[in-house]
């Protein structure tokens, strides 16, 4: 009697093999790193910018951040995990592919930030983002987003002062910082001139010729990586598409509301590392659903609240908190998901809600930007400007809490100050306030440092209305000098 | 008898085990001035809400339990508050809004209910005196780590030094690219170092345990 | 509803002519059926016996009869290993090679002469199951009040290394047309359909140059891709039909083809179902064939019969198909009606222990629509496993197949389904 080897399950196995996925992975990252050491290191050395230690700083940041994370990665695997014994521990290292928070951490920094500061994200993004969660396979959140969100809150003027965004060619060549910062200076809604063609034209942007992070810059190779990515199935392709289809239309939208044409959507999606966060980061396996209705609701949702930190915070690029805040809910987006594969009508629900919950939105942004400099002027108006020889006396009205103040400024041309203001006409019931306080003396004398200047409690908001109005008077009397 | 006063300081410390009263843990650890100020305060005010409410246990009602308790705990939690406000307005200014909330601490009104109001005066005094040094000692840990990490600095007397004319500042690292993290200066840094505290205290423990 | 390309792996045991091996020393009759082990035995130790006679019966609603595969002596019982990896009773038969039958009934001339009542219980006495696998009593399905409307057969055979329809369907096309235009006409059957995929496109042309004296006979092609031949997903794909149970409620019958084969032997000579097809393949076999051996044949006398089999450690043994079958411990184990196909193959080396990369892949392939690896997390869970629905799940293994970590998916939503329960 023979006996014989026995095991559960299907005795033939694919030959999909997690290893080989992340080899995948690393080949498509490829043609990016070479690039950004090109462009960051190399093409200014090439045209005379820079030394030729600052020509090799991409790469070295690069290889920096792969073994940091890996000695990080291994270090606590020895001491806090206890893995003391070396064959334990190189499987357990080879299984965990440890290189990749520290090679994405390293692709989404600006080139100038210190190899120390690096170091530090790193440590961080290995150990709190991935291992403290449970190592491979258990974290919930990115890590190298992670790692990015804490140097990016800790260090960001470490950062600036060393240099910015921008390379030693750029800094001589382009007068701003990103282009979505200067976009958002420039309150959202401008020309093309204004928003892109001071960093190029758009070809410029599509093959990655202007400022930004180190890798995420060029458009063209990051599509080149997701299409080895489809051939080789290794990614969740329904979340990169429908993110950029999403973030493309709300945006087409937005543009075409104020008059825009087709540039505006194609500058959203080529600027901000958004190519590169929805095709590498979004897609990071573990932290993504796994259901296919699933990703789709992850995607939408993305493209929303990209559109939505874009356009109504103070943070110029919203892909990186984007796609935190979302992993926090990727387990209930897994449960819709897999009930949704029973009965659809469920499915059809929560689309909906979303759509709804998109347009509504939409349609708010575009209406409240690109139009706050025409609310600012509604609060203000200028009825009658009289000049006198040595003195020019305004008559205006600004909006206040109960209507409008109606007041008489005169300025003395000789001095450029205001001299005196009569109030011709109010409703305020904390009138009594501002008189008893003399407040309007007050402004007077602080008029050249109007923002030091105190509110009235319990007055605060006629008070700021008062401060408002003879700013804009003397803006206005300036403008015209 | 001893066990009741070393119980709030090691096994079971208010913040790192109990994890009661965190809110203003988290606020005032930006200094370890404050922290030492807070933890003061918090000392006082159990020390003597722990005796008196031991003392007149037997002879409250059981109906009016917690609104006589309140009473007690809000007289010692006034004092402490005029007397901060009187002699060390700055850092009254800083910390200041948590001083009533000590009224309602977890951690004090959790004594005198679960503790004070059933046993002894000497063991519930030493209790109070503990659970105090615990929390002392708690928020001395956590304001030490986050104003090293956060400011490269230790500050033990610098908004009193109007009172007593010292000041000690030290500057402990320092400043270069990675000192300070002004990370630990926010509230997402009193996050993870609270919690990155608790975990390896917890590791600690269960290492003990083991090897036991 | 989806499927997978899986290698086929087949080409190696068709090359061949199909052996015979139907005279082995002893026969292990297992005393099951349809997994059913509570059997009751009828003979005794000494008893002599012919083939084709009853020796044991089962003990459930089904009542089928169990026969004996030689005529010979009984010699005790003894317990061997049986297709689903547990131990079964077998009646031990010594052979004496004398083949006799006991007296011969009168059947019918033409084998449409049945009618329904008789051909059921002719199912039953012949002791006719489902050859695909299941092992299901075939009668069952035929005896019924709903109206029969379509016939489908299903020859789709969509596991990797089994060839054994694909040689029965080249070797007796005629038999296996003849068999199924009877059964159209004995229960008023509007057509019948038998599905082939198109890998088996030669075969294909083996049906049609009889087709056409079979008016109510069609071909319908199915794609190549594993599970196309579970029932549900073969209706839908044929017939585009949904049903809720069981077929019969829209007037669907399904059978395996070398059931319908077995159907014939019954029809026209009366015989009771006691031989059969299996292929013994895999890379570790020597020389891969089909063999037609009797029921209650040892793997042991079949491997000798053989006899070109690598022996080692990293060998598994496994009874079925590479998806679905068990793996063996020892040969010390029986043919029974179900099985179709001893599979030997070098065992994989241990795959080192990855986490679960959450990639989504089991989920895509899932053909109930499951998610595996939801159902892997929320193991312990009773309200999360409510709305999984682990209790959908066919078996057919997809799932463990293509994990990329190598995790044993199928294991936690067969446990998930038996904690339901």
């Amino acid at each position: 009697m023979k006996m014989y080897y026995v095991d559960n399950g299907p005795h033939i196995k694919s030959s999909y093999n997690t290893s080989k996925m992340m080899v995948h992975l690393f080949i498509a990252l490829l043609p990016i790193i070479i690039f950004s050491s090109y462009k960051n290191g190399f093409l200014p050395y090439f045209n005379g910018y820079g030394t030729i230690f600052a020509a090799f700083r991409p790469i070295i940041l690069i290889i920096i951040g792969m073994l940091t994370s890996l000695s990080s990665e291994a270090l606590f695997y020895y001491f806090v995990l206890k893995k003391k014994d070396k064959q334990e521990l190189f499987s357990a290292l080879r299984y965990s592919f440890a290189i990749f928070p520290g090679l994405f951490l390293a692709l989404i920094i600006p080139v100038n930030t210190p190899f120390s500061i690096l170091i530090v994200g790193c440590v961080f993004a290995t150990i709190i983002g991935k291992m403290l969660f449970g190592g491979f396979g258990y974290n919930i959140f990115n890590p190298a987003l992670i790692g990015a969100l804490f140097i990016y809150s800790t260090y960001y003027s470490n950062i600036i002062s060393n240099g910015g965004y921008l390379n030693k060619m750029e800094i001589d060549t382009i007068a701003h910082a990103t282009p979505l910062t200067n976009l958002k200076s420039l309150n959202y809604i401008n020309s093309y001139s204004n928003i892109v063609s001071s960093f190029g034209d758009l070809w410029d942007f599509f093959l990655g010729f202007i400022p930004g992070t180190m890798g995420e810059t060029s458009v063209l190779l990051c599509l080149l990586g997701f299409m080895y990515l489809l051939i080789t199935k290794v990614i969740k392709w329904r979340i990169p598409t429908i993110y950029i289809i999403t973030v493309f239309v709300l945006t087409a939208f937005i543009g075409y509301y104020n008059n825009l044409g087709l540039w505006y959507p194609l500058f959203h999606i080529f600027s901000g590392g958004l190519m590169f966060g929805a095709i590498f980061m979004a897609t990071d396996p573990v932290t993504s659903p796994t259901t296919s209705f699933g990703q789709v609701i992850y995607a939408l949702c993305l493209g929303l609240l990209t559109v939505v930190f874009r356009f109504l915070t103070i943070y110029p690029e919203g892909v990186l908190t984007a796609i935190l805040t979302l992993n926090m809910f990727v387990f209930i987006i897994d449960k819709i998901g897999a009930t949704v594969r029973f009965n659809f009508k469920r499915g059809l629900i929560s689309i909906l809600v979303l759509l709804a919950a998109i347009s509504i939105i939409t349609l708010y942004i575009a209406n409240t930007i690109g139009r706050t400099d025409e609310v600012d002027d509604k609060k203000f108006n200028i009825i009658n400007i009289i000049y006198e020889d040595n003195k020019t006396i305004y008559t205006v009205t600004h909006k206040a809490y109960h209507g409008l103040i109606e007041a008489e400024v005169i300025i003395n041309n000789d001095i450029n100050e205001v001299i005196e203001i009569n109030i011709i006409e109010q409703k305020e019931d904390v009138w009594s306030q501002i008189e008893n306080n003399n407040y309007l003396t007050a402004i007077i004398d602080n008029q050249k440092k109007l923002d030091d200047l105190d509110t009235i409690s319990g007055a605060t908001f006629t008070s700021n209305s008062l401060k408002e109005l003879v700013r804009k008077v003397l803006a206005d009397y300036n403008k015209k000098r | 008898m001893k066990k009741h006063l070393f119980k709030g300081i090691f096994i079971e410390n208010p913040i790192f085990v109990l994890l009661l009263g965190l809110c203003p843990v988290l606020a005032v650890t930006t200094s370890v001035e404050n922290a030492i100020v807070m933890g003061l305060s918090v000392m006082f005010v159990l020390f003597f809400t722990n005796t008196i409410i031991s003392i007149i246990k037997n002879i409250v009602p059981e109906q009016v339990r917690i609104p006589t308790y309140i009473l007690i705990i809000a007289t010692f939690v006034t004092i402490v508050e005029l007397l901060l406000n009187a002699y060390t307005p700055i850092i009254y200014t800083t910390i200041g809004i948590y001083i009533p909330l000590i009224v309602v601490n977890c951690i004090v009104l959790g004594r005198a209910i679960g503790f004070a109001s059933k046993e002894k005066v000497f063991n519930s005094l030493l209790d109070g005196l503990g659970f105090g040094i615990g929390f002392l000692i708690a928020l001395i840990v956590l304001g030490g780590i986050r104003e090293i990490l956060g400011n490269n600095t230790i500050t033990i007397i610098d908004n009193l030094s109007k009172l007593t004319n010292v000041e000690m500042i030290y500057q402990v690292l320092p400043k270069n690219n990675v000192f300070p993290m002004s990370v630990f200066r926010t509230p997402a840094g009193a996050f993870l170092s609270l919690g990155l505290l608790i975990g390896i205290i917890n590791t600690i423990k269960i290492n003990r345990r083991g090897n036991k | 509803m989806v499927g997978i390309n899986l290698p086929s792996n087949k080409k190696m045991s068709i090359q061949s002519e199909i052996l015979e091996f139907i005279k082995p020393n002893y026969l292990y009759i297992p005393l099951v059926n349809y997994n059913n082990l509570d059997c009751d035995c009828l003979v005794k130790e000494g008893d002599l016996v012919y083939k084709g006679s009853v020796i044991g019966i089962s003990n459930d609603q089904f009542n089928m009869p169990i026969h004996s595969s030689v005529s010979g002596k009984v010699i005790g019982i003894e317990k061997h290993f049986y297709l689903d990896g547990n131990e079964v009773n077998c009646v031990i038969v010594e052979n004496d090679f004398k083949e006799k039958v006991i007296d011969k009934k009168v059947y019918k001339q033409k084998i449409t002469d049945y009618t329904k009542k008789e051909f059921v219980d002719l199912l039953k006495n012949c002791g006719i199951v489902g050859l695909g696998g299941s092992g299901f009593p075939t009668y069952i399905k035929y005896d019924t009040n709903l109206p029969i409307d379509i016939v489908l057969v299903n020859a789709v055979e969509c596991e990797p290394y089994i060839t054994t329809d694909y040689v029965l369907m080249r070797e007796k096309t005629e038999e296996i047309l003849d068999s199924l235009d009877a059964i159209i006409e004995i229960n008023d059957a509007s057509k019948g359909i038998i599905a082939i995929k198109s890998y088996n496109l030669d075969i294909v042309d083996e049906f049609k140059k009889y087709i056409g004296t079979y008016p109510k006979i069609e071909i319908a092609i199915v794609d190549d891709l594993y599970p196309n031949g579970w029932e549900k997903k073969l209706i839908k794909q044929v017939l585009n039909v949904d049903y809720d149970k069981i077929p019969i409620e829209k007037g669907i019958v399904v059978n395996n083809v070398s059931t319908i084969y077995a159907i014939y032997e019954a029809l026209k000579y009366n015989k009771p179902l006691i031989e059969k097809i299996i292929t013994v393949t895999g890379e570790k076999v020597m020389k891969p064939q089909n063999i037609v051996v009797k029921i209650g044949s040892s793997f042991k006398d079949i491997l000798d019969f053989i006899n070109g089999i690598e022996a080692g450690e990293d060998v598994k043994l496994i009874a079925g198909g590479p998806m679905m079958g068990v793996s063996i411990a020892s040969d010390k184990a029986v043919v029974s009606k179900n099985l179709n196909c001893i599979l030997i193959i070098e065992n994989d080396k241990n795959h080192p222990l990855i986490n679960c990369m959450r990639c989504g892949k089991c989920i895509e392939v899932c053909p109930v629509d499951l998610s595996p690896v939801l159902i892997k997390n929320a193991i312990n869970n009773k309200e999360a496993l409510k709305y999984l629905n682990p209790k959908k799940c066919i078996d057919c293994g997809l799932c463990s197949y293509i994990c990329p970590s190598k995790i044993a998916v199928r294991n936690y939503v067969r446990k998930a389904k038996l904690s339901g329960s």
